[in-house]
């Protein structure tokens, strides 16, 4: 995994994402989440799987589920190239998956506090697509960086989230 | 209440074992009479019980076992005899022994003291006066064990030896004589020495005020009653004065007989778990390399033969280390059965067979709550009150049979009660009742298939809930557990006769055969145990093997009618198929079908070779039904290992699992129950295989149709469709012209091609006569005709395929007309054969 970001990896309140791209925004997962990054494997499809299930593969003789991050923010499917990879969680975070990124961007450290929960609005009212909402928020915030707005989101909601209708990706207005 | 934790979870195994075999004979004394060597073991049992409990604290467990104990002395010694009601008290202590052991004592106080209170009103009526007392003990026992309790005094150790069990061999506390350790030393026993032995937050003081637990678990001569058998050497004597605790592995367990046999071991259930997936991953391994296999010399062949002969050994080896015999559930149901007979008041035995068979744990255990239920079924509502089976000529003792065997790679399990059997009628009316299925849909269906109704959520035919059945939630899950097996069940029936229940489960899941296959160039696995067989069709009989009715395809394979499926169909719908979606396929079919046919016929009529035709289907068999699943390719036989499906995708009920191939690739195994229901077939082919006719279709499709009848040589009757046919044109067979080996005839000044049946279908030839008749086809482009001898009639006729269907190209269908066979003519067909071309309207 590339990363070439100020090391402020061991301060408190500082958690370290790994971080990729997709249509052109930055995104991010907790670092202690991901097991490790992987080139796409050949991969089994899963007819009547949810449509944000890619298919099945094998890594290090379990079977993965992949999910295709496009395909569940909404946005319109694309075929792997040179730079996508896989991210494959930790056992702890949920039973054996990854997910097909369009490209890794690097590590970025985030300080906890500059994450901006975007469920909290000023006005105290929700925006609608978060009530509708019967899973787990996918994002947990986002943070402004030198890199760019990155959105943080949460593995464990990835899962529970795979039924639901792809919806208008996040974070139009800051 | 503590100590080493794996010392804890032994005694409490142990103890459950213990309390099994008590259970056990006590039946079997009961059925059977007193005997005195099962007296002796129950009484062993029990007393080990005690005497561990009290080691690790267990007070009330203690004292529970300890009055029954005094119980069993007494019958043991003749003084009293047991019967009936003692053996029901005593089965009532095991009960609660049970749960104070899955509690860790937490269980309640009213339950041991009515079980304490009724064992001693049977040991009061029983003894002597001079017997030994047992009651005085109550009350200091009854504190739980809380907190740190007092090591026992060393006084109480001596008198304690003798206990009521006076034949027991001498203690350590009352002899002072050392007592020789195993290994032949002699040494003082521990127990004298001092308290440090004990951790001081364990109970010491056990059993009554004899004391004799704690002293008994030290016992050296463990033979007779499975106690724990310290070999101790002057090492572990200091460590124990350090530590308070034995290092595990000097502790060895005794066994007592039947309880595992001499030459077995305990071996916990994650490390055989871990063991099958090393084999597994070995044989992934050793597939991978017999893929690599292809141009090796011949010693590395040889080495790489000798690898697969020693992988399957110990696939198989290891597979059996987690099976078990069926006699394990089996054995609850003496007593599950005796209960209930009680219960309700009716008299039941049970007989069983096949109690050595053995499968796989984790089935095992999947399968104790359907068997029960379907058990507790049978008591509750097959087997009649003892009056009213005596009123119907029965023997007022109702029986259940429960037999297992191997068949294939499967375990059948029957129960079979001889009761009162379903009454197909009240299982009508209450479905229709629960408005599970329309009466029009009741109607349609038949007897045997009438049955399977009852595994329907919320269908009982029981008049009333009963504390033990009767709310109707039973038997869909007992079929769900079933299947979520990868088994299925089977239910018959007779009014007045009884009910049977077959059913058939896997032996193991782990690591199972397949085949392999290719679809849409994906690879699957399907179980072997569901193949029956594989059928490749080649060239013209891809097209026309596959019969159509109503919305289904089928296959005559041999006597019986096979409904057909395609897998790319099945994965390509997402919902389960409904009637709709199989009449548009079906239709679809035939149709390609129809069209391959004419593009071959033509190209061969060119002189070319036609494309290799080839299709694939491997029959798929669950109990009795069939069906064939249309694939790509066969890939071979591949022994697999399953990996449970992800939890997302659980829900799918096509899929049983996945693997992973030789060559790494994640291959999806079908779940051929799963795929047939998602098809849709279930309904269908159960209808077709009993009647082995099809279904003459839906009342909404067609099913006459207006033809025309004509006749062309002396035996055969032709219909055509009327909607068809241009119009009829009279013809004088002279004035029929023959060109380039073909025939014409001019009709409103066009050349027309006439077409004599004989010269493209296996019929009798055309006869001729001075009137002849050209039947002219609608939207022919170059026109053309049929020649026909004689116009029988135009009318309406039914359309039905039958099982003498004459078979030949460019006949569709049969019908009966006026009394006579009729053969259908497809026009498009007969046009192609003659070499018209197509001639569609």
């Amino acid at each position: 995994m590339s990363g070439s970001t100020p090391d402020r990896a061991g301060s408190p309140g500082v958690i370290q994402t790994c971080a990729f791209s997709m249509e052109g925004r930055l995104f991010g997962f907790d670092i202690l989440d991901v097991r490790e990054v992987v080139v796409p494997l050949p991969l089994t499809v899963v007819h009547h799987a949810p449509k944000s299930v890619l298919g099945c593969v094998n890594i290090r003789g379990q079977v993965h589920l992949i999910v295709d991050l496009r395909r569940l923010f909404g946005f319109a499917p694309r075929e792997p190239g040179p730079e996508s990879r896989y991210v494959v969680f930790k056992p702890t975070v949920d039973e054996p998956f990854a997910v097909l990124v369009d490209a890794i961007a690097g590590v970025f450290p985030v300080p906890v506090d500059e994450i901006v929960d975007r469920r909290r609005n000023p006005t105290g009212r929700q925006p609608d697509a978060e009530r509708r909402r019967a899973a787990p928020p996918l994002g947990q915030g986002v943070c402004q960086l030198e890199q760019g707005l990155l959105v943080v989101l949460n593995a464990r909601a990835i899962l529970e989230n795979l039924d639901r209708q792809p919806h208008v990706a996040p974070e139009r207005t800051a | 209440m503590s100590g080493d934790g794996s010392m804890l979870d032994e005694f409490l195994t142990e103890a459950k074992e213990h309390l099994e075999a008590v259970e056990s004979d006590l039946l079997a004394m009961d059925s059977e009479g007193v005997d005195d060597e099962r007296i002796r073991r129950v009484f062993r049992a029990v007393h080990t019980i005690k005497g561990n409990a009290g080691f690790f604290g267990y007070k009330n467990t203690s004292t529970l076992a300890h009055r029954m104990e005094a119980l069993l002395s007494l019958a043991r010694d003749r003084v009293v005899t047991l019967e009936a009601e003692h053996v029901d008290v005593l089965l009532h202590g095991v009960d609660i022994l049970r749960l104070l052991l899955d509690s860790g004592e937490q269980g309640d106080a009213q339950g041991i003291d009515e079980a304490l209170a009724r064992i001693t009103a049977l040991v009061e009526a029983a003894k002597r006066p001079a017997g030994p007392v047992v009651a005085t003990a109550a009350p200091r026992q009854r504190r739980r064990a809380t907190g740190a309790i007092a090591p026992p005094e060393p006084a109480a150790a001596g008198p304690g030896a003798a206990g009521p069990g006076a034949a027991d061999p001498g203690v350590a506390g009352k002899a002072s004589a050392p007592t020789a350790a195993a290994d032949g030393t002699a040494r003082k026993p521990v127990v004298s020495r001092s308290p440090a032995v004990w951790d001081p937050g364990q109970a010491a003081a056990t059993g009554g005020p004899e004391g004799d637990g704690t002293v008994a678990v030290f016992r050296p001569d463990a033979q007779e009653t499975g106690q724990v058998r310290i070999t101790s050497t002057d090492e572990d004597r200091s460590d124990l004065a350090r530590t308070g605790h034995l290092p595990p592995d000097q502790v060895q367990v005794g066994r007592e007989q039947g309880q595992g046999g001499p030459g077995t071991v305990r071996v916990r259930l994650d490390i055989l778990d871990e063991l099958m997936t090393l084999a597994g991953e070995l044989v992934l391994v050793r597939n991978q390399k017999l893929q690599q296999v292809g141009a090796l010399d011949d010693r590395s062949r040889a080495i790489v033969q000798r690898l697969d002969t020693v992988t399957t050994a110990l696939q198989a080896t290891v597979v059996r280390t987690r099976m078990q015999p069926i006699d394990r559930i089996f054995s609850k149901f003496n007593r599950v059965v005796r209960d209930l007979g009680g219960q309700l008041g009716k008299r039941i035995r049970i007989e069983m067979s096949g109690n050595d068979v053995e499968l796989d744990k984790t089935i095992l255990e999947m399968l104790t709550q359907p068997l029960t239920h379907i058990i507790r079924n049978c008591c509750d509502h097959g087997i009649e009150s003892p009056e009213e089976r005596q009123a119907a000529g029965k023997d007022a003792t109702g029986l259940i049979q429960l037999r297992a065997h191997h068949q294939g790679g499967q375990i059948i399990v029957r129960v079979t009660d001889d009761g009162r059997g379903i009454d197909r009628d009240a299982v009508r009316a209450k479905a229709l009742e629960k408005g599970l299925r329309t009466a029009d849909q009741l109607a349609r269906v038949g007897p045997e298939e009438l049955l399977s109704l009852v595994f329907a959520p919320g269908l009982t035919t029981a008049t009333g809930v009963s504390a033990v059945s009767g709310r109707g939630v039973g038997m869909d899950v007992v079929k769900t557990s079933v299947e979520r097996l990868g088994g299925v069940i089977e239910l018959h029936s007779q009014v007045g006769r009884g009910t049977e229940l077959v059913l058939r489960v896997p032996l193991t899941l782990a690591i199972i055969p397949c085949l392999i296959v290719a679809c849409d160039g994906q690879r699957y696995a399907i179980p072997q145990v569901s193949v029956e067989e594989v059928v490749a069709l080649y060239d013209d009989d891809v097209h026309t093997r596959i019969e159509c009715a109503g919305t289904a395809e089928f296959y005559r394979l041999r006597d019986a009618l096979l409904p057909m499926v395609r897998l790319s169909d099945v994965l390509a719908q997402r919902e389960p198929m409904d009637e709709e979606t199989r009449a548009h396929i079906t239709e679809r079919e035939r149709v390609r079908r129809l069209d391959a046919l004419d593009a071959d016929r033509r190209v061969r009529a060119a002189g070319e070779r036609a494309p290799v035709r080839q299709m694939i289907f491997t029959v798929l068999a669950l109990g009795r039904t069939r069906y064939g699943l249309v694939i790509d390719e066969v890939l071979g036989m591949q022994e697999i290992v399953v990996k449970p499906l992800h939890r997302k995708l659980q829900s799918h009920a096509i899929y049983a699992g996945a693997t992973v191939l030789g060559d790494g690739v994640v291959a999806l195994i079908l779940d051929a129950l799963g795929v047939m229901r998602h098809a849709g077939v279930e309904f269908e082919g159960e209808r077709v295989e009993r009647s082995g006719r099809l279904p003459t279709g839906r009342p909404h499709q067609r099913q006459t149709r207006r033809l025309l009848l004509f006749a062309s040589g002396a035996q055969e009757q032709f219909g055509v469709a009327v909607d068809r046919v241009r119009r009829i044109e009279q013809v004088d067979p002279s004035r029929i012209e023959r060109v380039a080996g073909r025939e014409f005839v001019t009709v409103e000044g066009r050349s027309t091609a006439v077409v004599r049946l004989d010269r493209v279908l296996p019929v009798s030839e055309t006869v001729d006569r001075t009137q002849m008749y050209l039947v002219l086809v609608k939207g022919a482009s170059p026109p053309w005709g049929v020649l026909a001898s004689q116009v029988v009639d135009i009318g309406s006729y039914e359309i039905h395929v039958d099982e003498e269907a004459f078979r030949a190209e460019g006949v569709e269908a049969t019908a009966i007309a006026r009394g006579r066979m009729t053969l259908l003519l497809d026009l498009n067909i007969v046009a192609v054969a003659a070499g018209l071309g197509e001639a569609r309207a």
